[in-house]
């Protein structure tokens, strides 16, 4: 026993031995780049020049700016309004998808196409949509004789988020799509064979059998996504720039506005940071789910 | 014998580690790095590049030519003077360059300058308070594009006021058939189209964002009236919807297209006209800028060199730069950018090219201007209210937000205290 005993410390001993530069590798990877930012947003800090601690100056300064709550507003929006409805979409066309018809293969690589193309590309194929001069989509409204002159997609106040938030969920939808479709097809027919001789209806199968079934998966892909739309930049920098006057403007495309259009790094980090709880409870959302279903 | 092998192991992996992460900082110090802009004449990169790699064959150093969006050397800049690894060499635009002379990156440039025969108005152009940083390489003057076919066709005389320039553009506009009178862009995207404007407005309405003495003085009747007249242009529709946020490209794509009547451009689309759209061009003339209450104002900048005094081949960077300006070569590019550029060197108008009656006017605008920041002391904080667009943010308040001109004035002057430290 006393044997074993010793045998297991110095396996542990020898394990930590070998994890510790791994570790010591992540934090400088990840851990001291995250730390700093959190000093700096601590800081008076400006591109060339040194950095002098100025407490929470910088937090209290955000914190009582309107603009600062306006853009958080717009990241609740577009992150609640994306998900939602990419979810719903993603669900529906999985159930479509998961039915046997003609072309099926090819619906579903079609599908997929939005997810593959490079954020970029179809960034500035949707900007080229939405001009309001020479953009398809005021073109169709006219030749339908809906519109007399042309929408600002992009250069309104009231449109230009819902204008991006249409150009995220066009773009997550087939992510929910194939989540949703893999965790379908490992749905045993035999529990939709025995609902059917107790006589449940359609909706009574999707709620009683495929709902719980595809529960786990529809939550860790509605966790994740909710972190990356959360996180959302390049869409919307791509399209809008945050504007006109940050109407479409969400936390990320802010923290860049205040660091590199404005050189106020130190504000910029601070709207950065004062967002990681809430991403914080996301990610702990997701590691405990995780951690349930293994 | 075990415990020596585990700390032996450890420590191999740890400097494995700690080997590989420091090696990637310190792999090109000797390099010549050039970050260029990308410009709208594509002949400019290529030749720019040639210049470059021959300079650097010549000399046995190794160079890299990279080109820059202009809307992201900014943002790629910053990284690299943080990440403490700029550029040797950087060409920008002198309202960008100013910003960065008051870091204490740059580095003194006034031997270049006394040794090569700029201009007075190259010199003016590159002028900064912080120091002698910034190499004139050429001015970009701006001129007044207008669709002489539509004002003939509604028989009007050509505008010499902006308020004749808005009477005009009412009769002129037909947006039931995707035509605007007006293509002036008004986004915020970093370039300096639309602050240029919006300054142009203002001075010529009587209006002084910043004085001589960098007092801010932005809040006065004249720059109320000024910002209400470029207001109207969108709020009457007399521009196309989208143009309140449209970036530098906005209008000569619009133009180009045939959709607007006016826009404010530097040479840059005159060329391409020429060579593309051969019946637009005949059908474009060039006017002066548009007079106000208290005269014409025409911002005008210039494209320059800044050295890094960080990028580890200071001396290199200056030799290729006096170099660039080599007679035969820099006459050559400057008139392969099709009147786009003018020249910042004694004796380089020397040349059929400027004769010519469409390009010697580009050139006499060149010599007219005002700087950007006018009539404002030219340093970094004047620079960076006008990078920051602030007269734009102004006007789109008002367009957008439908906030009080007045109100959108007493911000707009809170912006410039802001910036200027007051």
């Amino acid at each position: 026993m006393g044997h074993e005993a010793s045998i297991f410390r110095t396996e542990r001993k020898l394990g930590l031995a070998f994890t510790l530069p791994i570790f010591i590798l992540i934090f400088l990877l990840m851990g001291f780049p995250f730390a700093y930012t959190i000093y700096l947003s601590l800081t008076n800090k400006t591109v060339g020049m040194p950095a002098t601690f100025v407490g929470l100056a910088n937090y209290i300064s955000i914190f009582t700016d309107p603009t600062y709550w306006r853009i958080v507003g717009n990241t609740v929006i577009y992150t609640v309004i994306c998900i939602v409805v990419k979810l719903v979409l993603g669900m529906l066309f999985a159930l479509l998808l998961n039915e046997k018809f003609h072309g099926r293969a090819i619906t579903r690589v079609a599908m997929l196409l939005p997810w593959a193309i490079p954020g970029m590309v179809a960034a500035n194929t949707w900007k080229w949509m939405y001009n309001d001069q020479y953009g398809i989509i005021n073109e169709i409204l006219r030749d339908l004789h809906l519109i007399s002159t042309p929408i600002p997609w992009l250069g309104s106040m009231n449109l230009a988020l819902f204008s991006v938030i249409i150009v995220n969920i066009w773009r997550g939808v087939p992510f929910f799509l194939f989540s949703i479709l893999g965790a379908l097809q490992s749905i045993d027919d035999q529990l939709y064979d025995a609902g059917k001789i107790d006589g449940a209806n359609v909706f009574q199968r999707f709620f009683n059998i495929t709902l719980p079934s595809i529960m786990p998966v529809v939550a860790i892909s509605t966790l994740l996504s909710t972190i990356w739309t959360f996180n959302d930049f390049d869409n919307i920098w791509l399209i809008t720039g945050g504007g006109p006057l940050n109407a479409s403007s969400v936390i990320a495309t802010y923290t860049y506005e205040q660091a590199f259009m404005y050189n106020d790094m130190a504000r910029g980090m601070a709207v950065a940071v004062s967002v990681v709880p809430v991403l914080l409870i996301l990610m702990v959302l997701v590691m405990k789910h995780r951690s349930t279903n293994e | 014998m075990n415990k020596a092998f585990k700390v032996l192991v450890c420590a191999l992996m740890l400097a494995l580690c700690m080997g590989g992460i420091f090696a990637s900082g310190s792999a090109e110090q000797d390099k010549l790095i050039i970050w260029d802009k990308s410009e709208y004449v594509g002949a400019y990169n290529e030749l720019a590049r040639a210049r470059f790699e021959e300079f650097c064959a010549a000399n046995g150093v190794e160079g890299e030519y990279v080109i820059v969006p202009p809307n992201d050397l900014r943002q790629r800049l910053y990284a690299a003077i943080e990440g403490g690894n700029p550029p040797d060499i950087v060409v920008t635009d002198d309202f960008m360059a100013k910003q960065f002379a008051g870091m204490g990156q740059l580095a003194d440039v006034s031997d270049i300058k006394t040794s090569l025969p700029f201009i007075q108005a190259g010199l003016n152009v590159s002028f900064c308070e912080d120091g002698e940083y910034i190499v004139p390489i050429a001015m970009l003057a701006p001129g007044l594009y207008l669709r002489a076919d539509k004002w003939a066709e509604a028989g009007l005389d050509y505008p010499t006021t902006w308020e004749e320039l808005r009477e005009d553009a009412r009769i002129i506009n037909d947006p039931e058939n995707d035509f605007y009178a007006l293509g002036y862009p008004m986004g915020t995207s970093g370039g300096g189209d639309a602050e240029g404007m919006c300054r142009a407005v203002i001075l010529a309405f009587g209006g002084v964002p910043v004085d001589v003495e960098g007092n801010v003085t932005v809040n006065s009747p004249e720059t109320l009236a000024a910002l209400e007249f470029i207001a109207s242009l969108y709020e009457e529709g007399l521009c196309p919807p989208s143009a309140i946020t449209w970036d530098d490209m906005g209008n000569n794509t619009a133009y180009l297209a045939g959709s607007v009547g006016v826009i404010q451009n530097s040479g840059s689309l005159y060329s391409q006209l020429r060579t593309d759209n051969p019946e637009l061009f005949e059908n474009t003339i060039i006017l002066p800028f548009m007079a106000g209450p208290a005269g014409s104002f025409a911002p005008t900048g210039s494209n320059c060199f800044i050295i890094f005094e960080n990028g580890g081949s200071v001396d290199m960077a200056k030799k290729y730069v006096t170099e660039f300006f080599d007679m035969d070569f820099y006459k050559n590019l400057v008139i392969q950018m099709g009147g786009m550029w003018q020249p910042v060197i004694e004796g380089a108008d020397d040349d059929p090219f400027w004769e010519d009656p469409e390009n010697s006017g580009w050139l006499a605008n060149s010599l007219g201007g005002v700087p950007n920041t006018y009539p404002a002391p030219v340093n970094d904080a004047t620079n960076r209210a006008f990078s920051e667009q602030v007269c734009v943010r102004a006007v789109q308040k008002i367009v957008l937000q439908g906030m009080d001109p007045q109100q959108a004035l007493n911000e707009l002057e809170a912006d410039f205290n802001r910036i200027l430290g007051k």
